[in-house]
């Protein structure tokens, strides 16, 4: 996160970043990128852990590409960005989750095997 | 999408106002998550439906798509390095960067193209089941994306080239720059759940 | 060689299908062909003989003015509704008739066609445009803007929904159009069994229609966050502006998921795949799904808005504030976020089981609570009240009987037990007939006579508007009560045709006598607008605040000049304009006089991309429609090359010079005191 009051442009009301941040920002990307290569490509962990540490890995290089990429922060000029972007994240789970969740039951209970379909 | 720049009511001057243009911008991104988050469920219902037909794990080449992800990625922070060199004013800079990005941009382009052709040689195409109608739509829409911010960026760098760094190509900018950066974070997403999670 | 040219325009039998049909069908084909013909010929030839298109050139297709822009919204819309209202007088003749040995007068096709047609119109080309015109004309007004965050796109918008509506016209002259209901599931409107352009209308009407209503939505939603009067915090914003807010922020998270249950339809056809067939591990569920992800939440689209709309209505002629803003404002909140969590309720005989069945069973309970709390908000709000019987509030009292009862209904149907019987039953569409034609249509109409003088200048006729309201809401309870009765004896949706022994058809024929007295409500509508226009002069109101009302809308002048405000209006308090009333701030009505000098005002140039992007978009959508590929890529190319010379344009605003300010608003407060003399 920014630690220093971030600046934001008087014509676009954005803020941009710096050199460093970018560059912070990329490094982290390539190597949790990486991470997630290297440990599907090699089989290290079991599958079901697997899963999940792609997942997370995934979710920690959202992060980062939000606040060095995309600049996301807390800061009160920017409070509506934030704030739409928490509510779209609220909605992507009900949508995916609940999808996910409403579909498997109904596999489940029709005795259907996904795999034949 | 087209920016729209619209001065502030509020202030009478004569300064132009780009915040309401990139706040406008963000908020149709949301919307796109939505949609891509959409197409990933369905994506995500549909990846076991294969029919008798080939799995993920047959298909993807991973060596290949982590390439392809390093060169997204690189573009994402060129055009980051583009924008930082704004402040500079020198408009020639900021050309020379947004062209890297273009080629990058390509280049991630003519990779997924070159795999998609492949498989449909190879006979694996959109019509052989629904894990890959999911498959094909979920990364072509990504790639649809790409190529339109590749449009828009060829005509940001017309645009800079005639009128230089002024409030309104650097609103326009910045919002192309949400756009391309989110098409990152998307693919992260392809990379991870379809390609990563599908090769396991 | 002549289908790579033409696509499936040279098929005769897709482009024609009635000819192929018997004597009766191509007679009611052709008195429609020959009402569209006069119709056409009317308005063009009216047009032509009064020069007046140069006029609608400059004036309205090329404006990006948001009351322009909202008047023409009404247009298409009432023009929609007359559609819609005609489709379903023909189902209700075809079911009261249909009964043992009679078939009708309708084939199967036909019939398929018009519930579908009924359905998509209703939703997609009446509802959504009324509320966008509400939107248009109140929200920009009400903020103290002078017109929407981004003017262009608010044209294009409009011009992307009658490209819809246009597509969707057209089949009834060229090819048939979709038969397989208003949400076209699948399998049946997958290409091996509605093998015909019907269902290829219905999807890009809807998709480019759709993109333009998820414009609106981005738009209005920057609009009221970016642009409210020095001194409107959030919770000063008059409950109208309140209530379209969450609207936008409904259809900016829905729409997206129709967008792309429609676009997988659309390659299901298009491209061979298979998200949704029978074969090829395709999943129909899967559309139902996602259809009903978006479609709940359209629900209070459409209904937020109508709830806005009584909210000011109820106010302004109770002559009180509002009871319980606060919790009006978070009983809004409760209902967006819970709007998502209810979806799977349209679908609980899919059998996902008892303990989803339960969480959305739940869910829908309790979405009534904060609805509940907005109705008593209402009643106390009246209560003590100095009330003022005008007809839209006629409309609000109707709503709250009608809404109350298909709100009941509606938590019946939300027990998943009972719902597995009523199920696809008439049951269901009396109660959601009940709650949209009630809740919604009421408050759109209510807020058209409301808003009408500010767009206009004058009021509509009072005593005919109640007549209307009053054919109304008895045809609406003489044609839907037997629906409820009929689902409870077992009657499906969408019969075309039934046994004598069921004893459905009194009760069918009562329900087609009730939708002829809605259609006098409809010719008491039209009545109504032509005696008020006739006599605009006997209803002229100067003073722009007909109604003695307590939002910004009402302190400038109807119909307010293209810049809204001569001087940016200021609050600081909610119904501020109420209170500087009662002050004795405002001399003549107006809002307090201003000293301070008129100055330059910074507006937004009219243009004609938004009607040129339209027109090639539409031809994208016929070129798909009929499988014309070479003019498909005609259309997209088209398009982004006009958005693209469209982001070369930095010329899109000017400045109205104070002088001009100064010369409007002068004759306008002349105007007024040649009245007062």
């Amino acid at each position: 996160m920014a630690k220093h009051e971030p600046e934001f442009d008087v014509d676009t009301g954005a803020t941009y970043g710096t050199h460093k941040s970018y560059a912070t920002g990329f490094i982290l990307s390539v190597v949790l990128t990486l991470i997630s290569f290297y440990l599907v490509s090699s089989g290290a962990l079991p599958k079901a852990d697997l899963y999940i540490t792609v997942g997370v890995l995934a979710l920690i290089q959202l992060f980062v590409q939000l606040v060095f990429f995309l600049h996301l922060s807390t800061h009160s000029k920017a409070s509506w960005n934030l704030l739409s972007f928490l509510f779209t994240l609220v909605m992507v789970l009900i949508f995916v989750l609940g999808t996910l969740w409403i579909m498997y039951h109904l596999y489940e209970n029709m005795g259907m095997n996904a795999m034949s379909m | 999408m087209s920016a729209t720049p619209v001065m502030n009511d509020h202030h009478h001057t004569h300064h132009f106002d780009g915040s309401k243009n990139v706040f406008g911008f963000w908020i149709y991104i949301m919307t796109d998550c939505i949609l891509f988050a959409t197409l990933f469920v369905v994506y995500a219902v549909l990846h076991t439906h294969t029919y008798g037909g080939p799995h993920g794990k047959e298909l993807f080449s991973l060596p290949f798509v982590l390439t392809e992800t390093m060169i997204l990625l690189t573009s994402s922070f060129t055009y980051g390095l583009a924008m930082l060199s704004r402040t500079i004013g020198n408009k020639n800079i900021v050309i020379g960067w947004l062209w890297l990005t273009f080629f990058l941009g390509v280049s991630f382009l003519s990779m997924e193209i070159y795999e998609f052709h492949n498989m449909v040689v190879e006979g694996h195409t959109w019509a052989t089941s629904a894990f890959l109608s999911a498959f094909f739509t979920l990364v072509s829409t990504h790639g649809l994306h790409v190529s339109m911010g590749l449009i828009w960026m060829l005509t940001m760098i017309f645009q800079i080239n005639k009128h230089g760094i002024t409030p309104v190509t650097k609103t326009k900018l910045t919002c192309l720059g949400l756009f391309w950066h989110f098409l990152d974070i998307v693919w992260i997403f392809v990379f991870s759940v379809v390609y990563l999670m599908g090769a396991i | 060689m002549l289908e790579t040219f033409i696509g499936k325009l040279s098929n005769p039998h897709e482009v024609f299908p009635y000819l192929y049909e018997p004597l009766s069908q191509q007679l009611i084909i052709l008195s429609m062909f020959v009402f569209i013909v006069i119709g056409g010929i009317v308005v063009v030839g009216g047009l032509t003989y009064f020069k007046k298109w140069g006029y609608l050139w400059h004036e309205w297709i090329i404006s990006v003015d948001h009351k322009r822009i909202a008047v023409m919204y009404f247009v298409v819309a009432f023009v929609m509704l007359f559609r819609g209202f005609v489709d379903a007088a023909m189902m209700r003749t075809q079911q009261a008739l249909a009964s043992g040995d009679s078939t009708g007068y309708l084939i199967p096709q036909h019939f398929d066609q018009i519930f579908t047609a009924h359905g998509v119109i209703m939703i997609f080309f009446v509802a959504m445009p009324l509320m966008f015109a509400l939107f248009n004309i109140a929200v920009p007004l009400q903020i103290g803007a002078r017109d929407v965050a981004f003017p262009f796109l608010n044209s294009l918008s409009f011009w992307l929904f009658v490209t819809g509506v246009i597509l969707v016209n057209m089949s009834l002259l060229i090819g048939d159009f979709a038969h397989a209901g208003w949400l076209a599931y699948p399998p049946f409107s997958e290409l091996e069994y509605s093998p015909t352009v019907g269902t290829d209308y219905y999807i890009w009407g809807l998709q480019i229609s759709g993109l333009g209503s998820l414009l609106s939505g981005i738009n209005f939603f920057v609009t009221i966050i970016k642009m409210r009067c020095p001194g409107m915090t959030l919770m000063k914003m008059p409950i109208f502006t309140w209530t379209v807010l969450c609207s936008c922020v409904l259809i900016m998270a829905a729409f997206p998921v129709l967008t792309v249950d429609l676009a997988l339809l659309a390659l299901d056809r298009y491209m061979d795949m298979h998200f949704f067939t029978t074969g090829f591990g395709g999943d129909q569920m899967l559309y139902v799904n996602l259809i009903w992800m978006w479609g709940h939440p359209e629900v209070y689209i459409l209904v937020l808005p109508a709830f806005g709309v009584y909210s000011e209505i109820v106010a302004t002629f109770s002559k009180k504030p509002l009871f319980g803003y606060t919790t009006m404002v978070w009983a809004t909140v409760a209902i967006t976020i819970l709007s998502f969590l209810v979806w799977l309720h349209h679908f609980f005989t899919m059998g996902s089981g008892a303990d989803v069945n339960a969480f959305f069973g739940i869910m829908t309970m309790i979405i009534s609570i904060p609805t509940g709390v907005k109705l008593f908000n209402w009643i106390f709000t009246m209560y003590r009240g100095r009330i003022t019987f005008t007809s839209p509030m006629y409309w609000m009292m109707g709503f709250f009987v009608t809404f109350t009862i298909g709100g009941m209904t509606g938590v019946m149907l939300s027990v998943p037990g009972i719902d597995f019987q009523a199920h696809n039953s008439t049951f269901l569409i009396a109660h959601f007939h009940n709650v949209i034609i009630g809740g919604v249509v009421f408050g759109y109409f209510a807020g058209f006579t409301y808003w009408f003088p500010k767009m206009f200048g004058f009021t509509l006729n009072e005593r005919l508007g109640k007549c209307a309201f009053w054919c109304w809401i008895i045809g609406f309870f003489v044609a839907f009560m037997p629906l409820y009765i009929l689902g409870a004896m077992g009657m499906t949706r969408r019969l075309y045709h039934y046994d004598a022994s069921t004893g459905f058809q009194p009760y069918l024929i009562v329900a087609a006598i009730g939708a002829s007295i809605i259609a006098l409500g409809v010719f008491f509508q039209v009545l109504q607008l032509v005696v008020s226009i006739k006599n605009r002069e006997k209803y002229r109101d100067l003073t722009g605040d007909p109604w003695n009302g307590r939002t910004l809308e009402w302190a400038t002048s109807s119909p307010p000049a293209f810049y809204n405000f001569a001087h940016d209006p200021e609050v600081n308090c909610i119904d501020a304009f109420w209170y500087d009333k009662q002050k004795g701030l405002d001399v003549d009505n107006k809002p307090k006089i201003r000293t301070e000098p008129y100055q330059d005002i910074h507006m937004p140039r009219d243009t004609a991309m938004g009607f040129i992007i339209s027109i090639f978009v539409l031809i994208l959508g016929f070129a798909m429609v009929w499988h014309i590929w070479w003019l498909a890529i005609v259309g997209v190319v088209c398009t982004i090359g006009s958005l693209i010379i469209r982001a070369f344009n930095y010329d899109i605003d000017y400045y109205v010079k104070a002088s001009t300010v100064e010369a409007i608003e002068t004759q306008h407060l002349q105007e007024m005191a040649g009245v007062k003399r």
